[in-house]
């Protein structure tokens, strides 16, 4: 006995520097962060005030993907009732970027698609504006997989403690870490029965998870009961039992792993813990187990067995009620659909981009570890509505052209014109599927897109042309020096004689677009391109006028931000702020705008946009939307038809779609045909708002004779007459059209103007007085061009020759 | 074997004694700091439009990142009688940082309630101090009326006084654009403009 009390105490010394060792270890991953915390990703918050755009269906819509329950009275949170047009919700509560926004009891009033009013469901007082939670719509996760949502011990509802501890740990709150019972019944049915029955206690599965290898000996099984014996004594039991809540792992997804109460609540059941009935607490509690085989999406007759073999334990033991049980038990397992699968989350395409801008200014682990809350301009519905029509819309195409199913891909951004918002992104056919991002990647070639800055450009030379302005639309032939000529010919092979401006964009025709880029001059049309936002540097080559530049659909999308904003550009944006795990916003991402090209011009454009619509080669949107809504926007086909583009804006979105294949074959599709239909599903459904474009003050009106541009002549008489076009002011046409004559070119006042006494020269502003602006190699007297319609002709020969 | 185990456990307890104040692990370095930009992600592949940011401290002026328009400077815009952009006559300045703000009485768009209830509050915002918190939720009512004058007009105000000078040109532009027939709210504008360009 001696001899033993002296080899204990001789063993107790290594003993209590190893039990040391381990509390130090304890402490020190215990006390410090405890998990990597990977950044949350938000959508925009639906904004709810009387006027706002909400339909009914929206409404309804947005409640269903934040996981509000609809029920008959609305008097939980998370839940809504619906009467007609009025909505009675009861929201969450949430903090978001500019602030905490309490719990409320509402009442929502919509009539004719939009908000009549708000008011408090209780008091029935009017509210100015409220805000639902935005949407998560998305995590920035380890490369360990793990994803999980961190629980504080007040988190925790009572039921869920209650059901744990029932489960898995009955003396939890008696035990010291350990349960010598708990060890022993263990033991003897292992040994007696021949049957594994767990002994852990909860502090045991929690050391067991977090600080040690899942390894089985019983070297690790001792370390594993002499950390829980220290974690139990120097820490409480709801920070423990808190701390087990987060760790444990109960759900695959993909790649990513689900750990944690509050992650598992948002995985299978799409609403926040607090708001989780008996039924629910029973199933995830039951999955703790084994995760995999009472899986409740793969294996949901297991674990329908599983949980109410719960719910009969917390009947039996007293925790619940016989007849709450009962009524569990009849319960569904009320599992939501599984979102789709990978790192993207249900939105890979937005995710994709929103990552690749927080790329720039984070490290990788300060994304998946900081706890970052990350709040975006994402809208779900613009984006679920938008997905909804494309499929559709390309089976549909490739029957009608007789295509081989499945190779028509697509790609679309949509964003607000005024402050550059990315609301949603398409990256390609099958929706939530986190493939090739042809939205962000695909650099196709733009064709007609890029008209509008050729005749942006033009415009912004008054002297030389305005929307009545006749343009040569003849076969056009350029030469230049080592190079073989060439000759783009229209879409429909014909020549159009002379069209005015504004009809030769209209309808697209290359041979006129041609003739006006070379006579404003390449490099003059690459510097609007780069004002509206292209990035890149292509060959200032003839080409370019009609499109053979290549751009992704968002860097197109920027192009029409600008010309949408009356010639602001704002970098597009998809995300506003990023806040810290303290609610500290640790970054902004302001709207910034920069006046890029002159208002009056932009204008202009707009205008013959519109008359895309109203006339050219996107009249399918007058009878697919409301003519009303005033739209503007410009077909794109490429060579062979191997790319179809639509760009287009209303007062509210400004939307570009692309519509082709991967392997770059000919996808028999022009911008008209393809895109443009697409495009007008996608719209329509938003209800765009009509575009009312701000007439900017040096912007007047004149009555023009629409055959030659001049001023409407009222003598003529016979003629059908005048039109009223808008023109930079003080470049009205100053000629009246002579009767009978209408192919004459229309000089403008201020060219007419040109060295005649009392004009001063060099200093008005004006370009061809201007030594700086117009260099000489292409300075034409205007005289000369009014005098031949062939003028342009003879000035292209005149550079190519 | 019991007396190890209560030998163990009395060890233990010496040991819990003598580790109650043991340090608790340092907390990473703060990674960020309001505002910072950390580190150098990887580049994208993709050639995305700059996207302009802030913090409390702005290290780089939003806008900075613009091409300057070459047609913009050699070919002015078309000479006006009712010139948008650029003050009739040169209002006297006001003086001081701050640019009071301007009546809207005149101005054709009338404000609703959601708007204007974000306006208060980041006046309110602004007086606090909290400018950046007023620039986002003025960006927030804009989100709601994009087109209303009196909201352009407020970011404007809020970035001059912030020194964002560039920036308050254009907001104060494009809020007389937007300004119809508001005389008062546009000449508050070109003093905002002025302003911010004797800043410059």
């Amino acid at each position: 006995m001696k001899v033993m009390l002296i080899l204990l105490l001789i063993a107790a010394v290594p003993m209590g520097t190893y039990m040391m060792q381990l509390s130090d270890e304890i402490t020190t991953s215990f006390e410090g962060q405890r998990w990597a915390i990977p950044a949350r990703v938000y959508s925009r918050s639906m904004e709810l005030y009387a006027g706002a755009p909400v339909s009914t269906q929206r409404l309804a819509d947005e409640l269903n993907y934040l996981g509000y329950r609809k029920v008959s009275q609305a008097d939980t949170t998370g839940t809504w009732a619906m009467n007609g047009g009025r909505f009675m919700l009861r929201s969450r509560p949430f903090t978001s970027w500019d602030g905490a926004e309490p719990e409320r009891a509402l009442d929502v009033r919509i009539s004719g698609g939009k908000v009549s009013s708000v008011a408090d469901l209780v008091s029935g007082k009017e509210l100015d504006l409220v805000r639902l939670e935005p949407l998560e719509i998305g995590s920035i996760y380890p490369r360990d997989n793990e994803d999980r949502v961190i629980l504080a011990p007040g988190d925790i509802p009572d039921l869920l403690k209650k059901t744990l501890t029932t489960i898995e740990d009955r003396r939890y709150y008696e035990h010291f870490g350990i349960d010598p019972r708990g060890i022993t019944r263990a033991a003897f049915s292992t040994l007696v029965k021949g049957r594994t029955e767990g002994g852990s206690t909860i502090t045991q599965q929690l050391v067991k998870n977090y600080f040690l290898t899942p390894r089985r000996d019983l070297k690790r099984k001792s370390k594993e009961a002499l950390m829980a014996i220290i974690l139990d004594a120097k820490y409480d039991k709801e920070d423990i039992l808190a701390a087990y809540a987060n760790e444990i792992y109960l759900g695959q997804d993909g790649n990513r792993e689900i750990h944690g109460f509050g992650l598992a609540s948002e995985f299978f059941f799409g609403v926040p813990l607090a708001e989780l009935e008996l039924h629910q607490v029973a199933l995830m509690v039951g999955l703790i187990k084994a995760p995999s085989t009472y899986n409740p999406r793969r294996n949901p007759e297991n674990a329908l067995k599983r949980r109410n073999l719960v719910l009969d334990v917390l009947a039996q033991q007293g925790v619940v009620s016989e007849g709450t049980v009962a009524v569990a038990k009849e319960k569904p397992l009320g599992v939501v659909d599984k979102k789709p699968t990978g790192q993207g989350g249900r939105f890979p395409a937005f995710m994709d981009l929103v990552k690749r801008q927080l790329r720039r200014d984070y490290q990788p682990e300060d994304l998946t570890s900081e706890g970052l809350r990350i709040f975006t301009t994402f809208d779900p519905w613009v984006q679920k509505t938008a997905e909804n029509n494309v499929q559709k819309r390309l089976q549909q195409l490739e029957k009608q052209k007789g295509l081989p199913k499945g190779k028509l891909e697509v790609a679309a951004v949509i964003t607000t014109p005024q402050n550059g918002e990315i609301l949603a992104v398409i990256g390609g056919r099958r929706a939530g599927y986190a493939g090739f991002n042809r939205a962000l990647d695909a650099t196709r070639q733009i064709g007609s897109l890029v008209k509008p800055a050729v005749y942006l450009t033009a415009l912004q030379y008054p002297d030389r042309y305005a929307l009545s302005t006749i343009l040569d639309d003849s076969k056009v032939v350029l030469r230049n020096s080592g190079s073989k000529s060439w000759s783009p010919a229209n879409y429909d092979h014909k020549d159009h004689g002379h069209v005015p401006l504004e009809r030769a964009l209209a309808k697209s025709y290359n041979q006129a677009t041609v003739r006006l880029g070379m006579d404003i001059g390449v490099d003059r049309v690459m510097t609007t391109l780069h004002a509206l936002g292209m990035s890149s540097e292509p060959d200032p080559l003839p080409s370019l006028l009609l499109g053979a530049v290549n751009m992704t659909p968002l860097e197109v999308t920027q192009l029409y931000q600008t010309i949408a904003a009356g010639g602001y550009r704002s970098p597009l944006r998809a995300i506003r702020e990023v806040m810290g795990p303290d609610e500290k916003i640790l970054k902004r991402y302001p709207l910034t705008i920069k006046r890029t090209i002159p208002a009056g011009p932009v204008y202009l454009v707009s205008r013959a946009m519109q008359s895309v619509v109203t006339q050219g080669t996107a009249r399918y949107l007058l009878n697919a939307l409301p003519s009303s809504l005033n739209l503007a926007g410009k077909t794109g086909t490429t060579d062979n038809l191997r790319d179809s583009w639509f760009a287009g804006f209303s007062s509210d979105y400004v939307t570009v779609v692309w519509v082709g294949r991967d392997d770059n074959k000919p996808a028999g599709l022009s911008g008209s045909s393809g895109a443009l239909r697409v495009w007008a599903d996608m719209m329509k459904p938003l209800n765009p708002s009509p575009l009312d474009l701000v007439v900017p003050g040096t912007i007047e009106m004149a009555r023009v004779d629409p055959g030659s541009g001049m001023l409407f002549n009222p003598y003529c008489g016979g003629k059908g007459g005048g039109v009223d076009k808008p023109f930079l002011r003080g470049y009205t046409p100053y000629q009246e059209a002579s009767c009978g004559s209408d192919h004459l070119l229309a000089p403008s006042r201020a060219s007419s103007q040109r060295g005649q006494p009392g004009r001063g020269s060099g200093d008005d502003g004006h370009p061809d007085f201007n030594g700086n602006s117009w260099d000489n190699r292409r300075y034409r007297p205007p005289q000369k061009r009014n005098q031949s319609s062939d003028g342009l002709g003879g000035f292209l020969r005149g550079i190519f020759e | 074997m019991k007396l190890l185990i209560v030998a163990a456990l009395l060890l233990f307890i010496v040991q819990l004694a003598g580790c109650t104040n043991s340090t608790p692990r340092v907390k990473p370095a703060p990674v960020y700091q309001h505002g910072e930009r950390v580190g150098g992600g990887s580049t994208s592949a993709l050639e995305m439009p700059e996207v302009g940011t802030e913090g409390d401290e702005y290290g780089e002026e939003p806008g900075e990142e613009y091409r300057v328009s070459e047609l913009q400077s050699e070919v002015p815009q078309a000479p006006t009688s009712a010139p948008v952009t650029e003050p009739a006559d040169g209002p006297s300045l006001a003086g001081g940082e701050q640019v009071a703000y301007a009546g809207s009485s005149g101005s054709d768009a009338s404000m609703g309630k959601a708007a204007n209830s974000l306006l208060q509050k980041a006046e309110a915002q602004q007086q606090a101090g909290d400018l950046n918190g007023a620039a986002s939720t003025l960006e927030r009512a804009v989100g709601i009326e994009a087109r209303n004058p009196v909201l352009w007009n407020r970011l404007a105000n809020v970035r001059l006084q912030q020194g964002h000078n560039d920036l308050a040109v254009e907001f104060a532009s494009k809020s007389s654009e937007f300004a119809g027939s508001d005389e008062n709210l546009k000449h508050n504008n070109s003093q905002i403009i002025d302003m911010a360009k004797a800043a410059q």
